[in-house]
């Protein structure tokens, strides 16, 4: 069992002690706010580089919580998550997965990506998910029950063009979600300005490449630009790379290698920056 | 016409059939370039170009541009595509009304046309400002003149374009500094350009002798349309069919690419010729087969109006395939050789073999020496091991039932814009390499075709079916596959997804290959075909059919999504490029 004081010491290492720039586009910060103070495991939907993850920080910042994050990938298996036994020198010693120290020192447990695990894998989450909030450790024949500060959060790219992959019915059903999307303009612009530390027409010009570029999702790319990639392009801006450069090494080169495509956004690039 | 003159015509039908024109080279990176920065509201098409036809023309929402461009020394071909294209942009955005001109005569409807392009320009300028620079270098190559007011002229359109640009005459300096004035304070609309278009007439007429419309008209400014469309359409030309159908006013001229047709507007007339189109095929397919008719199906129908299934609503036959050469397949694959390989390769990667071994496993039949090794050794340095030192062998198969279902109507029979081949062609040709894919990899796969005539007739062809050999009976199946009717797709995706729902495999995929919208000869509500089919794909949803469509209609976003869902579509932006495509999406698709 962990001590108090342990458990502080962990929790410490797990927390956001700097706020996280996040600009809100709609009440999403009251809704999940809201989700919070009733616990209720909560889904991030949205496209690659939205601020899925940057939401996230902010809000355990804001309400003061460790953030356990995990990068879920195809062969994670439960005892990724859960913990398992180690070996050492005096015989075995078990391990908290990220799951299990976010329920035992009431953190936020984020799985990244989950849908790149594999459904058999995410049943694992099922327990701490409904009115139970517990996790039984079958290897270790314990039953964490969940601080009362925990909650998990889920994100998922709903645009992976693979339809063999997606979360199971009863899974997904245990979760609140907030769909997010790429910012519109006016608040796109002002991230830039405030992330890249760009100047307020560039940061404009950017966000309408941006916009010719989500044009084309469907017809010649698969995703649009993200504000990632438009952030970076600014910082490049910022560290005095020629724009069309910057463009291209952020925004082009990055998303295709379709001639005709990237034809097409240098085009739209040269339109924008005279 | 003079023997060269029918054979400098005739090279020119032949260059635009095979699509050899700038055009031709260009069009897929000219409608990105549409798309990218303007959405979906604005088409491109093309004309014929010839000599006194050089200028593009606006008709509703399209952008017609001439197949063959002479441009100035310096400027590349797409570059002033770009510039035709961003100019027309900015009449179809800018502009929001046709002006009657009872008083007004050719003359001063050309200045007011040159100020109102002038006006647009400003527009197009303020939100995409890489545009000045194009033009106005288009504008600096303009270097000869018939007569020394198109000089003038010519000075006039730099200086609305760039108010900063050099100028020696005081008026005409002047003129463009009002301008840019009335502009910047948010002066906007064409009432605006009609004022200062009359008043650069009365400036010029004053000054020096203006010459004749026609010889206006010549203005070497080579990016700029016909300004037609300013007017109000009855006095662009005593033809007001020709409008109807997207053609340069006062002309006959049949646009050359036919992709872009068939708008909400003209959907109706559309239909009504599809429908006598239809009627000899009809006549000859069931001429042909109505002796082998062996089973037929009936399945409900989704009426949205009355937010219910109308019972036994439509029958379809499956008809006997008829069988052609199978050479045909075999010279497919020997064409393809290349791509083959490519996809055998491809289908080793995603094919798992049947005894696999797992490793890295806590729990498992027997010791990884590799990894038990790699532990030992992590233990005695004291570092912590990999405790996964088991094994185990399983046996594995890839549980995936697939349908590729592929669209056979009339419209397969067009050829494919930029190329010399038909829809069906291709479609042929994707089939047979995602047949010899499959074979390949070992899925257990179908594949089948659609086609209708009216709710009564929807005809279900098998190429293959599930469990079927990959052999010579089903290349001349293939071989003999042919296009005709419409496209009832709602009845087609139920007859497909009973029988994908009676296959055994844990995951089942409809594959449907379409290259237009939902249309049947009887309805002519485009909503209500539409709707039927969302309901059929989700009725195969809740059977745990997943479906994916494959659109070759570059327009078909709006319905495909709202048939399938996001995500649940992908649209082939070239089309000649599917047989190579096909496959590799299935792969993506298909990974378990």
């Amino acid at each position: 069992m962990t001590e108090p004081s342990l458990k502080n010491d962990i929790a410490s290492q797990y927390t956001i002690t700097k706020q996280p720039y996040y600009r809100p586009t709609t009440n999403e910060v009251e809704t999940y706010e809201a989700a919070y103070a009733a616990r209720i495991p909560m889904m991030l939907k949205g496209p690659t580089g939205c601020g899925k993850s940057r939401f996230l920080e902010y809000m355990a910042w804001k309400l003061d919580k460790p953030l356990i994050t995990v990068a879920c990938h195809e062969d994670m298996t439960a005892s990724d998550l859960i913990g398992r036994y180690l070996l050492d020198k005096e015989g075995t010693q078990w391990q908290d997965g990220p799951l299990t120290l976010a329920a035992r020192i009431g953190a936020i447990c984020y799985l990244d990506e989950i849908v790149e695990a594999r459904q058999d894998t995410t049943v694992v989450i099922h327990p701490v998910t409904d009115h139970r909030r517990m996790l039984p450790l079958d290897k270790k024949c314990e039953v964490v029950e969940c601080h009362p500060d925990f909650q998990l959060v889920i994100s998922y790219n709903p645009g992976y063009q693979n339809l063999m992959k997606d979360l199971k019915q009863s899974t997904k059903q245990r979760f609140g979600a907030l769909d997010f999307d790429y910012p519109p303009a006016d608040i796109e612009r002002d991230i830039l300005v405030k992330e890249a530390s760009v100047e307020l027409d560039v940061a404009e010009k950017l966000v309408q490449i941006g916009q010719c570029g989500r044009n084309l999702k469907g017809h010649g790319l698969d995703e649009g630009i993200s504000t990632r990639l438009l952030v970076y392009a600014g910082q490049l801006i910022g560290n005095g790379v020629d724009p069309d450069v910057a463009c291209q090494v952020s925004l082009i080169h990055p998303l295709t290698d379709d001639a005709d495509v990237k034809e097409t956004l240098y085009a739209a690039v040269n339109s924008v920056f005279a | 016409m003079s023997k060269k003159q029918k054979q400098s015509s005739a090279i020119k039908y032949v260059a635009r059939e095979l699509h050899d024109t700038d055009y031709g080279h260009h069009q897929r990176q000219l409608k990105m370039f549409v798309r990218a920065l303007w959405g979906g509201n604005i088409s491109i098409d093309s004309f014929s170009a010839d000599k006194n036809n050089i200028h593009p023309y606006i008709s509703n929402n399209t952008i017609y541009l001439p197949d063959k461009l002479n441009p100035p020394i310096g400027i590349p071909v797409n570059e002033l595509y770009i510039a035709m294209i961003a100019h027309a942009s900015g009449h179809i955005l800018y502009q929001k009304s046709h002006r009657q001109s009872e008083s007004i005569d050719l003359t001063q409807r050309f200045f007011i046309g040159f100020v109102e392009d002038a006006r647009i320009e400003y527009n197009v300028v303020q939100t995409f400002p890489g545009m000045k620079v194009l033009w106005r270098r288009l504008l600096l190559q303009n270097t000869q003149y018939a007569h020394p007011i198109l000089l003038l002229l010519n000075q006039m359109a730099l200086l609305l374009l760039d108010n900063n640009a050099q100028c020696k005459n005081k008026a005409l300096k002047q003129f463009s500094q009002c301008f840019h004035e009335r502009a910047k304070k948010g002066e906007n609309t064409f009432d605006f350009s009609m004022e200062l278009g009359l008043e650069l007439y009365k400036l010029l007429n004053q000054n020096h002798t203006l010459p004749e419309i026609s010889l206006l008209n010549a203005l070497p400014i080579a990016y700029r349309d016909d300004n037609h469309h300013l007017w109000s359409p009855q006095e662009q030309t005593p033809n007001s069919q020709a409008n109807k159908k997207g053609l340069r006013p006062g002309t006959s001229q049949q646009p050359s690419n036919g992709e872009i047709k068939g708008t909400t507007n003209n959907q109706y007339s559309d239909t009504i010729t599809l429908e006598d189109g239809h009627a000899e095929v009809a006549d000859s397919i069931t001429t042909q087969r109505a002796q082998n008719v062996l089973v037929h199906f009936r399945y409900p129908e989704w009426d949205y109006q009355n937010q219910a299934y109308r019972p036994n609503w439509t029958t379809v036959y499956e008809w006997p395939q008829p069988k052609s050469e199978c050479e045909l397949i075999e010279r497919i694959l020997h064409q393809r050789k290349a791509i083959s390989a490519q996809l055998k390769k491809l289908a080793d990667i995603l094919r798992t073999k049947d005894i696999q071994r797992v490793r890295g496993l806590e729990h498992g039949d027997e010791v990884d020496l590799n990894t038990a090794v790699e532990a030992a050794v992590a233990l005695r340095s004291k570092s912590p091991p990999n405790t996964r030192v088991m094994m185990r062998k399983t046996i594995h198969h890839r549980s995936l039932a697939v349908i590729v279902l592929l669209d056979l109507s009339e419209s397969t029979n067009d050829k494919i814009p930029g190329g010399n081949k038909t829809i069906l062609e291709l479609t042929r040709e994707s089939a047979t390499l995602i047949g010899e894919f499959f074979n390949h990899i070992g899925d257990h796969f179908a594949l089948h075709g659609f086609s209708s005539s009216s709710r009564h007739e929807v005809h279900y062809h098998r190429f293959k079916d599930f469990r079927q050999a990959w052999n010579s009976d089903v290349k001349a199946s293939l071989a003999g596959m042919q296009g005709g009717l419409s496209t009832r797709m709602g009845a087609a995706i139920r007859h497909a997804s009973d029988e994908l729902a009676r296959q055994q495999e844990r995951k089942k995929l409809l594959l449907i290959i379409s290259d237009g919208e939902p249309a049947d000869i009887d309805e002519h509500d485009p909503h209500y075909l539409h709707l039927d089919a969302k309901a059929a794909v989700e009725e195969a949803s809740n059977q745990g059919i997943v479906s994916f469509c494959l659109a070759l209609d570059p327009k078909a976003d709006h319905y495909v999504k709202r048939i399938f869902g996001l995500n649940h579509y992908s649209i082939v932006d070239k089309v000649e490029r599917l047989p190579e495509k096909l496959p590799a999406l299935f792969a993506r698709l298909g990974r378990t």
